[in-house]
């Protein structure tokens, strides 16, 4: 397709609703959410933290799918859909922990707590694919570096429930002070914040991820013509 | 055996089609066909670079094609699947394939097991004396001159009694003797055994085998099988090979 | 005159087959062991003048102490145990031959676990005289043994990728560290409980723990391992 070929497309669409929702998300949880009790205006950092957290596990899951259907199939779509969710995840679970980190000052009295298994697991999985993007960059593009990226995203994935079931398991075991927040279920006026703050950052994950696809897919073909170059 | 292996107009134990392999995005090998049958003695000849070892290596199953397909004795070389396939075959390449700190014997002995080798300890002592090493059987490899090296290299290939030998430039590394006895080793074989020779020495390629490939660029130009049924003489084949390959040069 | 055609040994043929290989080669190289074990106890030394391994801490630090200093370790051996073959052109030997590489795999893992074991059979000793520790306690031996499999059987998957990347030294460990965490706080876990002669059904679990790590990625690296060393 060419640049001067500007229709709307299904992913332009999707750009635009991601934008609409992500605004309507922050007036609904900086306005309209109720403030919490305990917390104050500190709770109101969850309607980012727990969105961005879960589309984050999410994307993981994407990447390990990726990869299994690339060592399976052995097309390069399914080494795109990684590499793009990868990228995404890396972004996703930095602002889960740095959020996640914001909103423990106040209530933890401290930036980090070693005995959420949440949060401590988030962090395991923050370097994995710290090192997946390594090991990608660090590599020459093609086949071999697909490949290996594959195995490590699919390591990786399995690697997330153990991590979360030991940490969870060290704390069980050997408790620290810890404030509980009251936040484990949200009540309606809760709820619909979250929830608009959960489309928000699904669409935005979903418009990213086909951005990045297409970035990928043109960066392929720019391969492929550098080389049919050299051949002549 | 398989409908493939039987439809074919000859006992074909290679066949090419459309083969193409890749490393990153530099092709090394472009769609290339070729077809070897049983009994067959094939002379690969090219530049550096042209795909010689690429081909042998995607015959041998050390690599995985990129596009196309390859069947050796009626299989996938590559993979899990390829087992069977690479039970037959022998290969000798550039590089020795052998365990520095154990000697000829352990060396030998190791393939001979994993090919399966009903007893695979006198096998090895049997080829090490027919290559005249005996006496340097025990000795750790790394303390093997290069061309000593290179004859238990040749007798790791031959270890299984394969019945397809591919040979990688075999002659680099080894002194007269040594060479003497792998061409003795290259023409004895029992009929049934097919062999692929990769060499930069036309002479020695000419006279050992019954039929030329020329290799450039990952594509052949050269096959001494295609052009007619009629039989040439030596001197003939070599013109032909030399013809080609100066054409590459210029 | 030609016999007829022999029969490749099975999985645990050539399982056996290619273990008893890197036995016999690092024993007569001793490339791993050696060097691996002498950094473990320089490593130990390093850790007693930078957290004054003494009195009443000491039950504390030492588990956690005598884990790092093994998967440091590790790194050496796991490095070594790949680099060396694609450097010499002998894993291309094994590959070419009809055996399954998830064989090969596994024979790497038992390898790696059996450095390991002889790693702890002499920094284990020598961390209970240095810090005059009760370390000798049969729940111990199986947290060794547990954690050793979940070092090399990630270890080594991870060595393969690496063997071939640039940059192997620093990239091995990048992927290796935190894929070991599990492992880590369980055996850690499980070794302090040992010291401290707690009962067994306490440290139960976090032998779970490992059992769980252990076997999630030692089935599932032989069966992908293949791809690691395809090209």
């Amino acid at each position: 397709m060419s640049l001067s070929d500007r229709r709307f497309s299904t992913i332009d669409i999707v750009g635009v609703a991601a934008f609409a929702v992500m605004l309507i998300a922050l007036y609904l949880a900086i306005v309209e959410s109720p403030s919490e009790r305990v917390q104050g205006i500190h709770q109101k950092i969850f309607y980012v933290h727990v969105p961005s957290a879960l589309v984050a596990y999410v994307s993981i899951g994407v990447v390990a799918v990726g990869s299994g259907m690339y060592l399976w199939k052995r097309t390069h779509k399914w080494d795109r859909l990684a590499i793009a969710s990868a990228e995404l995840g890396v972004i996703l679970t930095t602002l889960t922990l740095v959020t996640g980190s914001l909103w423990g000052r106040p209530v933890w009295g401290a930036w980090w707590n070693w005995s959420d298994a949440r949060l401590v697991t988030t962090l395991v999985m923050w370097l994995v694919y710290v090192a997946y993007l390594m090991l990608r960059s660090l590599g020459e593009r093609g086949p071999a570096t697909s490949r290996a990226a594959a195995v490590l995203g699919l390591l990786g994935f399995v690697n997330v429930p153990i991590t979360y079931f030991s940490v969870y398991l060290w704390t069980f075991l050997h408790p620290l002070p810890t404030l509980q927040s009251s936040t484990d279920r949200p009540e309606s006026a809760i709820l619909v914040p979250f929830l608009v703050g959960m489309a928000a950052f699904t669409l935005l994950y979903v418009y990213l991820m086909a951005m990045r696809m297409r970035l990928e897919e043109s960066q392929h073909e720019l391969d492929d013509l550098r080389a049919a170059r050299e051949m002549l | 055996m398989t409908a493939e292996q039987s439809g074919s107009s000859s006992q074909a134990i290679v066949r090419c089609a459309g083969l193409e392999k890749s490393y990153g995005q530099r092709p090394a090998i472009r769609n290339l066909n070729l077809t070897i049958n049983v009994g067959e003695r094939i002379a690969l000849f090219g530049d550096n670079g042209a795909g010689k070892s690429t081909l042998l290596q995607l015959i041998s199953g050390l690599l995985r094609p990129s596009r196309g397909g390859i069947r050796v004795f009626g299989g996938q070389p590559w993979g899990r699947e390829g087992a069977h396939a690479r039970a037959q075959i022998g290969t000798l390449s550039h590089q020795s394939h052998l365990y520095e700190e154990l000697s000829a014997r352990e060396n030998l002995t190791l393939y001979g097991k994993l090919y399966g080798v009903t007893e695979p300890q006198v096998r090895a002592d049997t080829l090490i004396s027919e290559f005249g090493l005996s006496g340097r059987r025990v000795d750790p490899v790394r303390t093997l001159s290069r061309g000593m090296t290179q004859r238990v290299s040749l007798m790791r290939a031959l270890i299984h009694h394969p019945t397809l030998l591919l040979l990688d430039e075999p002659e680099t590394g080894l002194d007269a003797t040594s060479r003497q006895m792998l061409a003795e080793h290259i023409t004895e074989q029992g009929a049934g055994v097919t062999v692929v020779l990769a060499t930069h020495n036309v002479e020695m390629g000419v006279s050992l085998t019954t039929r030329d490939i020329v290799l450039r660029g990952g594509e052949i130009i050269h096959d001494s099988a295609t052009i007619s049924d009629l039989a040439m003489d030596t001197a003939q084949r070599r013109q032909l090979v030399a013809a080609h390959l100066g054409g590459s040069v210029s | 005159m030609q016999p007829q055609q022999a029969s490749p040994p099975g999985y645990l043929g050539q399982f056996r087959i290619l273990f008893s290989k890197e036995i016999a080669v690092e024993f007569r190289s001793r490339e791993t062991a050696v060097p691996m074990a002498v950094f473990a106890v320089a490593a130990l030394i390093a850790f007693q003048f930078s957290f004054d391994l003494r009195g009443g801490t000491l039950n504390l630090v030492a588990p956690g102490v005598l884990w790092v200093a093994i998967i440091f370790a590790s790194l050496l051996a796991l490095g070594r145990s790949f680099a060396r073959e694609v450097e010499r052109g002998s894993l291309d030997g094994l590959l070419a031959s009809p055996i399954d590489p998830g064989a090969l795999y596994l024979a790497k893992v038992a390898a790696n676990v059996l450095m390991l074991l002889v790693l702890e059979i002499v920094i284990v000793p020598l961390t209970a005289v240095l810090f005059n520790l009760q370390l000798f306690q049969p729940a111990l031996l199986l947290t060794l043994v547990m954690g050793n499999i979940g070092i090399a059987a990630v270890g080594t998957i991870l060595a393969s990728i690496a063997a071939r990347a640039r940059a192997r030294e620093a990239l091995l460990p990048i992927m290796l560290l935190p894929l070991l965490v599990p492992v880590i706080i369980s055996a850690v876990r499980a070794t302090g409980l040992a010291i401290d002669e707690r009962p067994f059904s306490e440290i139960q679990p976090w032998l779970g723990v490992l059992g769980a790590y252990d076997l999630a990625f030692v089935t599932l690296s032989a069966l992908i391992f293949y791809v690691t060393v395809e090209r």
